[in-house]
C-alpha cells in the first residue's frame, strides 16, 4: 500500500457514490478517496433518484422505509432543501405482466404503511393501461445535489484522486458506471438514454414510470420533460414521443451504458477480496446510502446486513430477483 | 427613396448596396403596414430599411430585429397553412405581396392583421421561437450527386469548383441570394486577391460546368442518412414558393463559415445594437445602415474595415473603441489615416433607451489594474465586434465533436463522409479558405488533398481577437444580457435569478431541458458557467435542432410465467400455486396478501399473494402459498378490509 494509502477508494460519481463516501469519512472517520467524474448540471441526467421504485420484495420495502427519513435528513444538511421535492409518482402498466407487477407493488406498499392509490385514467396515459399512485415520495434534484455534495466531500477531506492514485485497502466500485469499467462479469452493460424534450401536455405527476416501456419521465413546472429509459436513443426518444404525443420536440439527447442484473435485483457485494461491488440499486440507491455505509464500516444492524448478504454476487440470487425496469 | 430613411443614398462606395437593383423599386405589405423596397432586398432588409428595427417587447423590454432573431412571415392569403411560412431573413420581395408575420402578437392573435406603424412589429415574445415547420416537412424533391457543398462562401465556392473540375457531380447550397459569404467584409492581405476579385473569378469558372448545380436562398437544415435536407424559397412569375429538397450524397463539404457571437452586457440585444457582419452585410448587399450617431466598439479588427467603408460613403462615427489595450493592425492604421478617433481598453457594460431618442451606451476603461467608468455615449445605433463562432451546428447534429479553445468551439476529429472547410474549420484568412475549400473536396473525394496555408499575421502587426466581453446585470431588474442573438438564454444577476430563460432557478440548478445554441454555448463557456471539459459532451447532447419526437406504441407484452421470477422463493422453498375461493364473492387482483391470520398485517409475516383471479370463478383466484394443504384458511387483506379465504387445490402439480 502507498504512503497515501486510504481505508477506502471509491469509484463512482453518482449521488449514491458520493453520498457513500462522505458518510464513511464523516459518520465512520474512514480515510477514503473517491474517483469520480461528475457531470455539470447542464449535462442530461443518467438517473433519477426517487425514493420509491417497482420493489417486490418485503425487505427491500421495509428497508426503504426505515433508511429513507435518515437519508433525507442527511441530504437536507448537506444540501438546500431545493434538492428536496416530494412528490407523489405515478407507475404505468400497459400490458398484463407489467399490472400484475403494479398490484404487487401497491400491495407492498399499502402493507408497509404507504398510500398507494389507483390513478384514474387521464389523456395524458395511454388508453387501457393502469396507473398507481403512491404519495409523498421524495425525488432528489441532481442538478442542486451534486455540486453540494461535492463540496461536502472537500469539507471532510474526501479527497478526489484518479483511478491510478486510488491507493486503498478496499475499493468500492459504487455505481454502474464504475462497475463496468473495471469489467465486472457480473454484470451485463445495456443501453440507455436522457432525453429532454419541450414543453408536453401536463402529466399526472411530476415523475410517471412506465413499466412497459421501461420509461421514466420528470416534468418540470415549465412542463419541460426529462426522460430517461431503456433501449438506444431512438427507441427512447420514441417511446417518449409515444406518450407526450403531439408537439413535443427533443431539446436533448445522451446515450449511456448501464449495468443490468440477469435477475433485475441489486447487488452487493465483495467481487474480489478487496473489492466491494455495488450495482443496479436503481432510482433508490441514494437513499440506501447510509445503510451500505454502516455495513461497509462494519456498524450495519442485523436486519441491514442481511439484506446485503441476501443481495451479495454468492448468495442464491432468484430470492432477491426483482421486477427489471 | 421615399419611405426608406434607412437606405445610403447611391453612389461611388461600396455600400450602394450590391444585391439591390434600384431601378425597380417595389412595396409589399407586412402586418398591414406599406414597405417600401427594392428588387433584390429580402423582407428583413426593407423592413430595416423602412426604420422597423423592433420584434416586440419581452418582459417589458424591447428586442431587436436582426438577421438571426428575424421571425417567420406567411402569405396574407396562406397564414393558416404552416407549409407555407417563410423565413424574413431570406425572403426575397416581389412587388404587391402581402405577409404577415407569423407569432403572438401584443393586440391578439397569432396573426395580427390590424394596421401597425412604428418601429416594432409588435410580437408577443414570452416563450422563444418556434422552430421552423419545414424541420418536420417531407421532401418534395430528390436531388442525387457525388458531392454536396453546403455554403456559398469563397470555401465552398472552391470546394465546388474543384470538384466540379474533377468530373464529379456537386449541389452547392447557399442559403443567400447571393455567394460570396463574409468574405468582403474579412478583406485579404497584401498579395492576396481581393475578395470581390476572387467571387468573380470562382463564379465565372463554376457557371462553365454543367456538372455544378447552385440553389442560392436555399439552407441546408439536416444531414441524415438519406442525405442533406435543404429549404428553399423561390420567387417566379406567380410569386414566392418554398420547397424541400433531400440532396443524396454520399460525400458533404461543410463550409458554413462563421457565427458572430454577442458580447455580454445589459442591453446587448435592445434596437439599434447590431453585430459587426449584420451591419457589414446590411450596408453592402442592400445599402442599409440605420441611424446617424454610430459608435462602434470592437475585439476584432475587421471593425476598422467597416469603418472606414463607411467614411467612405459619408457616414461619420461618433466613437470608435476596442476592448483591447493598444491593438495593432494595418485596418487601425488606416483608420488614423482616415482620421477616425480610436480610443482602446474600453468594454461595453450597458446599453440603454435614451430618453432622447438613441442609445445610451455606458463602457468602462479597463486595465491591468484599473476599471474606470467613462462618461456615458448617446448613439442611434451601436456596433459591436463580438467574436467569431465557427457555424458548426450541421456537424454536430451529425455526430461531430468540438473543443474549446479559450475563445471559440472548434470541431475536433472526423466523420465520415463530412469534410469541413473554411472559417467553419478553424481557417481565417482569405487564400487559407479559398485552399481549404479545395482541399476539402478532394479529401471527400479520396484525392491528395495538397497543403493549405492559412496567413496569420505576427501579433505584433495584428493583435488576435479578444473573446466577446461578458458582464453581469448590475442591478435586479435591469436590463437582461442575452447570452445569444436567437434565443433567450440569459445571464441572470448572482444575487437573484432575473425571470426568463432559467426562471428563479439558481445557476446550478437549471434543468437541461431548453436546447442550446453553439453560441450561447460558447457565452456560458466564455463566462465560466460551464466547465471547459464538458464542452464537447454538452454540444453533442444539447446543441441539437428541435425535431419533433417520433412516436412508438408500447413494447409486446413480456410472456407471463405463473409464477414471475421477482416472486421466486418468496414463501419459502416450499411455496406453492394454489386455487383460493373467498366465502363470498369479491374482486381479487394480483398482489392481494395471504395472512395467517387476522392480527397479521406485516408484508414479511404473508403466507402468500394472489397471482391472478381465477377465470372462471367469481369468488376464486390463483395464489402463491407458502405451505398449506387443501381447506387451510388464510385472511386476505385489502385495504383494511379482511376476507376469509379457502386453498382448494395445488394448480399445476
Amino acid at each position: 500500500m502507498r504512503e497515501a494509502g486510504y481505508a477506502f477508494a471509491v469509484f463512482g460519481s453518482s449521488p449514491f457514490a458520493l453520498l457513500l463516501a462522505g458518510l464513511l469519512a464523516d459518520r465512520h472517520r474512514r480515510r477514503v478517496c473517491v474517483v469520480c467524474r461528475p457531470h455539470s448540471a447542464w449535462r442530461l441526467p443518467q438517473g433519477f433518484d426517487l425514493s420509491t421504485a417497482p420493489l417486490t420484495r418485503p425487505p427491500t420495502w421495509a428497508l426503504l422505509k426505515s433508511v429513507t427519513p435518515e437519508s433525507v435528513k442527511l441530504i437536507s444538511r448537506i444540501a438546500s432543501k431545493a434538492t428536496i421535492e416530494r412528490l407523489d409518482p405515478v407507475f404505468v402498466a400497459e400490458t398484463p405482466s407489467g399490472r400484475d407487477v403494479l398490484g404487487h407493488m401497491r400491495h407492498l406498499a399499502l402493507g408497509f404503511g404507504l398510500a398507494a392509490e389507483l390513478q384514474p385514467p387521464t389523456g395524458t396515459l395511454p388508453p387501457g393501461s393502469s396507473a398507481i399512485r403512491i404519495r409523498d415520495a421524495v425525488f432528489l434534484n441532481r442538478a442542486v445535489l451534486e455540486p453540494a455534495l461535492l463540496k461536502w466531500l472537500a469539507e471532510l477531506g474526501v479527497v478526489r484522486v484518479n483511478a491510478l492514485e486510488a491507493a486503498a485497502e478496499f475499493t468500492v466500485l459504487a455505481d454502474d458506471t464504475a462497475v463496468l469499467e473495471h469489467g465486472s462479469r457480473l454484470l451485463q452493460p445495456h443501453n440507455r438514454a436522457s432525453i429532454a424534450a419541450t414543453r408536453g401536455p401536463a402529466l399526472p405527476s411530476p415523475l410517471v414510470t412506465f413499466l412497459d416501456r421501461g420509461l421514466s419521465l420528470y416534468q418540470n413546472a415549465d412542463r419541460a420533460v426529462s426522460a430517461i429509459g431503456r433501449g438506444v436513443v431512438d427507441d427512447v426518444l420514441g417511446q417518449t414521443g409515444g406518450i407526450l404525443g403531439g408537439e413535443a420536440r427533443r431539446t436533448g439527447q445522451a446515450a449511456f451504458v448501464g449495468a443490468l442484473t440477469a435477475d433485475g435485483a441489486p447487488m452487493l457485494g465483495l467481487s474480489s477480496p478487496d473489492t466491494f461491488t455495488i450495482a443496479g440499486l436503481g432510482v433508490i440507491g441514494a437513499f440506501l446510502a447510509p445503510t451500505i455505509a454502516r455495513f461497509l464500516a462494519g456498524e450495519a444492524s442485523q436486519a441491514e446486513a442481511d439484506w446485503i448478504d441476501a443481495h451479495s454476487p454468492l448468495a442464491d440470487r432468484s430470492l432477491v430477483a426483482e421486477f427489471a425496469l | 427613396m421615399k419611405g426608406q430613411p434607412n437606405r445610403l443614398e447611391p453612389g461611388q462606395h461600396q455600400f450602394a448596396g450590391r444585391d439591390i437593383d434600384r431601378s425597380r423599386p417595389l412595396r409589399f405589405m407586412l402586418d398591414g403596414r406599406m414597405v417600401n423596397g427594392f428588387a433584390g432586398d429580402t423582407v428583413l432588409s426593407a423592413l430595416l430599411a423602412n426604420g422597423v428595427d423592433t420584434l416586440g417587447l419581452r418582459n417589458g423590454s424591447p428586442l431587436a430585429l436582426t438577421q438571426r432573431s428575424a421571425p417567420l412571415i406567411a402569405p396574407a392569403a396562406l397564414s393558416e397553412q404552416r407549409d407555407r411560412y417563410l423565413p424574413m431573413a431570406r425572403t426575397p420581395v416581389l412587388d404587391g405581396e402581402e405577409f404577415v408575420t407569423v407569432g403572438e402578437r401584443s393586440g391578439g392573435g397569432l396573426f395580427g392583421l390590424l394596421k401597425r406603424a412604428g418601429p416594432s412589429l409588435g410580437l408577443r415574445l414570452d416563450a422563444p421561437p418556434a422552430p421552423p415547420p419545414w424541420l418536420d416537412m417531407a421532401a418534395e424533391s430528390m436531388l442525387a450527386a457525388d458531392l454536396v457543398v453546403i455554403g456559398g462562401g469563397v470555401a465552398g465556392l472552391s470546394a465546388a469548383l474543384a470538384a466540379g473540375q474533377s468530373g464529379s457531380t456537386v449541389v452547392l447550397v447557399e442559403r443567400r441570394a447571393a455567394i460570396g459569404g463574409d468574405a468582403r467584409l474579412f478583406g485579404s492581405v497584401e498579395e492576396e486577391e481581393t475578395p470581390d476579385a476572387m467571387i468573380v473569378r470562382l463564379s465565372q469558372a463554376l457557371s462553365r460546368l454543367d456538372n455544378v448545380t447552385m440553389l442560392k436562398t436555399a439552407e441546408a437544415f439536416a444531414i441524415g442518412a438519406s442525405g442533406v435536407r435543404v429549404h428553399q424559397i423561390e420567387a417566379g412569375s406567380d410569386g414566392l414558393s418554398a420547397r424541400i429538397l433531400t440532396i443524396a450524397a454520399a460525400r458533404i463539404v461543410l463550409a458554413t463559415g462563421t457565427s458572430e457571437r454577442l458580447p455580454i452586457f445589459p442591453g446587448n440585444r435592445l434596437p439599434g445594437v447590431v453585430g459587426l457582419a449584420e451591419a457589414f452585410e446590411l450596408a453592402d448587399r442592400f445599402g442599409v445602415w440605420p441611424g446617424s450617431r454610430v459608435a462602434v466598439n470592437t475585439g476584432t479588427n475587421p471593425a476598422y474595415r467597416l469603418a472606414m467603408l463607411a467614411l467612405d460613403a459619408g457616414i461619420a462615427l461618433a466613437r470608435m473603441s476596442d476592448t483591447r489595450l493598444h491593438p495593432q493592425s494595418r485596418f487601425i492604421e488606416f483608420s488614423k489615416a482616415y482620421g477616425i478617433p480610436l480610443s482602446s481598453g474600453l468594454v461595453p457594460r450597458r446599453a440603454a433607451p435614451n430618453q432622447g431618442g438613441g442609445l445610451k451606451v455606458q463602457m468602462t476603461l479597463e486595465m491591468e489594474n484599473l476599471v474606470r467608468p467613462e462618461p456615458a455615449l448617446v448613439a442611434d445605433r451601436l456596433i459591436l465586434g463580438g467574436a467569431w463562432q465557427p457555424e458548426l451546428t450541421l456537424w454536430v447534429a451529425a455526430g461531430g465533436h468540438v473543443h474549446w479553445n479559450g475563445v471559440q468551439l472548434l470541431a475536433a476529429g472526423s466523420l465520415p463522409g463530412i469534410t469541413l472547410a473554411g472559417a467553419a474549420a478553424g481557417l481565417r484568412s482569405l487564400s487559407g479558405c479559398a485552399q481549404s475549400g479545395a482541399a476539402a473536396a478532394a479529401t471527400a473525394l479520396g484525392r491528395n488533398p495538397g497543403p493549405v496555408f492559412d496567413i496569420e499575421i505576427d501579433p505584433l502587426y495584428e493583435t488576435p481577437d479578444a473573446p466577446p466581453s461578458a458582464h453581469p446585470a448590475e442591478a435586479e431588474g435591469d436590463l437582461p444580457a442575452y447570452l445569444d442573438a436567437v434565443d433567450f438564454a440569459e445571464r441572470p444577476s448572482p444575487e437573484k435569478p432575473r425571470s426568463g430563460f432559467f426562471r428563479r432557478r439558481p445557476l446550478a440548478a437549471r434543468a437541461p431541458t431548453e436546447a442550446l445554441s453553439m453560441e450561447t454555448l460558447a457565452s456560458l463557456l466564455t463566462l465560466g458557467s460551464v466547465p471547459v471539459e464538458e464542452a464537447d459532451a454538452i454540444a453533442r447532447e444539447r446543441c441539437l435542432p428541435l425535431v419533433l419526437l417520433p412516436h412508438m406504441p408500447c413494447p409486446a407484452p413480456r410472456a407471463i410465467a405463473l409464477v414471475p421470477a421477482y416472486l421466486a422463493g418468496r414463501f419459502g422453498s416450499a411455496q406453492a400455486v394454489w386455487r383460493i375461493a373467498a366465502d363470498e364473492a369479491r374482486h381479487f387482483e394480483a398482489g392481494n396478501l395471504l395472512y395467517p391470520n387476522t392480527d397479521a398485517a406485516d408484508p414479511h409475516l404473508a403466507v402468500g399473494v394472489v397471482l391472478a383471479p381465477a377465470i372462471d370463478e367469481e369468488t376464486g383466484a390463483i395464489a402463491l402459498v407458502g405451505e398449506g394443504e387443501a381447506g387451510k384458511r388464510l385472511v386476505l387483506r385489502d385495504l383494511g378490509r379482511q376476507v376469509s379465504v379457502r386453498l382448494v387445490e395445488p394448480v399445476g402439480r
